[in-house]
């Protein structure tokens, strides 16, 4: 029954969060957003990271670099937004995306495995003392990537997510 | 474990095995309701529990706990390991941990509980309970049973199951918990006598509760939404959904979604 991490979602958040991802893009095939997080600590070390707030990417903040491989590339200031929401809140924080023709426990991309740790070191350089990560949507299930702060930047943990409401849908962790 | 003995639920989805393999089930409190609880769930194939009751069984816990025995009743056995014992015989290695204390002694393993049951007595435990459930995204079963004796009528027996669906409205919302009522189960908290149980009542609104925690995470109607507030009355022998559902707040005021987590991380 020992796990190190779990993400909880409440569906409230969830479907505003799809909503909001699923929204179409001028030019990016899909959409990106920031989840941030409160902490709760459990029995024997486990950590209960609980999302209470969603950072939507306003259209202007895509980039088109052309690569058919990558789904959405963000630029400058959606990154130094959510880093400001960061140092604003004091809460770790999340990218988050949807493959959104997927059902069932999503599994992140190459070029997503690739990307994560640059943006996660971005949200490190608002707080080093925080939790944060990654959260990949299916359409009906998630997967997430964390990194505890002084955890080594290509060695990201895979939490159980648990999204909260009906159906409750408990998506295990495991290893990269 | 065999295919065979889960073959006539198989109905509830392809995954929906795996899905009861890696919930970790909290129950709070062994005995009337909970004890049908552990049973249920053991049957069907649950691995992973978390169990909380501090007392023993003793000679009037006998007409409603299942699984205990007399001799249970004469070595003063606590009722979690009647629980554990009940589980053993149908799942060898089930994970389980006991705790023979109040959970508020303990509450740290209630959070990583990936659904709870509160088979307690009183307003002000199931507040509690509720509330820690709330704070660290935790759908919330409840149920509870009551008999109301006058002088000039016939006993009445009613009793609830309740889903507490964290982001959706709570016990207060719905009018299962009101001050009033809890104000007055703490004046009366030291000369609270037994409350009157009975087998088939508890068996019914365990039944109730364990069926919406299975289709809760297996979706197998595709048809569940909450919150749900089922009202049983004894007396009529119906359990039906309560008419205060229709009359209720639409949004919880009493926990927004933002207050979750540790208060001091």
């Amino acid at each position: 029954m020992s796990r190190l991490l779990i993400i909880r979602l409440a569906y409230p958040l969830y479907k505003a969060v799809k909503a909001d991802l699923t929204r179409p893009h001028p030019f990016a095939a899909e959409r990106v957003g920031f989840l941030f997080s409160k902490v709760g600590i459990g029995p024997d070390g486990v950590i209960l990271l609980l999302p209470v707030d969603y950072l939507p990417l306003p259209d202007e903040q895509y980039v088109d670099e052309g690569d058919p491989l990558i789904g959405a590339a963000i630029n400058g200031a959606a990154i130094r937004s959510a880093m400001q929401r960061v140092l604003d809140s004091g809460m770790g924080a999340f990218h988050v995306h949807m493959h959104a023709y997927h059902t069932g426990c999503p599994h992140f991309s190459p070029t997503d495995w690739h990307d994560l740790p640059d943006i996660v070191q971005s949200l490190r350089n608002a707080d080093a003392r925080l939790i944060h990560g990654a959260l990949l949507l299916s359409q009906d299930a998630a997967t997430g990537a964390l990194w505890l702060p002084n955890q080594d930047i290509n060695m990201p943990l895979v939490p159980q997510v648990t999204l909260v409401g009906c159906p409750l849908q408990i998506c295990p962790g495991g290893r990269v | 474990m065999s295919n065979e003995r889960y073959s006539r639920q198989s109905f509830l989805g392809l995954d929906a095995q795996d899905r009861i393999d890696q919930a970790v089930i909290g129950i709070v409190g062994l005995g009337g309701g909970g004890s049908h609880v552990v049973q249920q769930l053991a049957h069907i194939g649950f691995q992973q529990y978390v169990l909380y009751d501090p007392d023993c069984v003793e000679d009037s816990n006998l007409t409603r706990m299942v699984g205990a025995t007399e001799e249970d009743m004469k070595v003063a056995r606590p009722k979690v390991a009647v629980a554990q014992r009940i589980i053993r015989g149908l799942q060898p290695n089930a994970q389980i941990e006991l705790y023979q204390k109040h959970w508020q002694e303990v509450p740290l393993p209630l959070r990583r509980c990936d659904l709870l049951f509160g088979c307690v007595d009183g307003g002000r435990n199931r507040r509690d309970l509720e509330a820690v459930a709330r704070r660290y995204l935790i759908p919330y079963i409840d149920i509870g049973l009551d008999v109301h004796q006058t002088e000039a009528e016939p006993p009445i027996m009613a009793g609830q199951v309740v889903l507490s669906m964290p982001g959706s409205l709570c016990m207060h919302c719905l009018g299962v918990l009101h001050e009033k009522a809890l104000a007055e189960e703490g004046q009366r908290y030291e000369d609270a006598g037994p409350r009157p149980q009975v087998v088939w009542a508890n068996g019914i609104l365990a039944s109730t509760a364990v069926g919406i925690a299975i289709d809760l995470l297996t979706n197998w109607t595709g048809d569940l939404h909450a919150p749900i507030y089922l009202e049983y009355f004894g007396n009529q022998g119906t359990v039906q959904p309560s008419p205060r559902l229709e009359f209720a707040a639409k949004i919880c005021r009493h926990y927004p979604i933002t207050e979750v987590g540790d208060p001091e991380l």
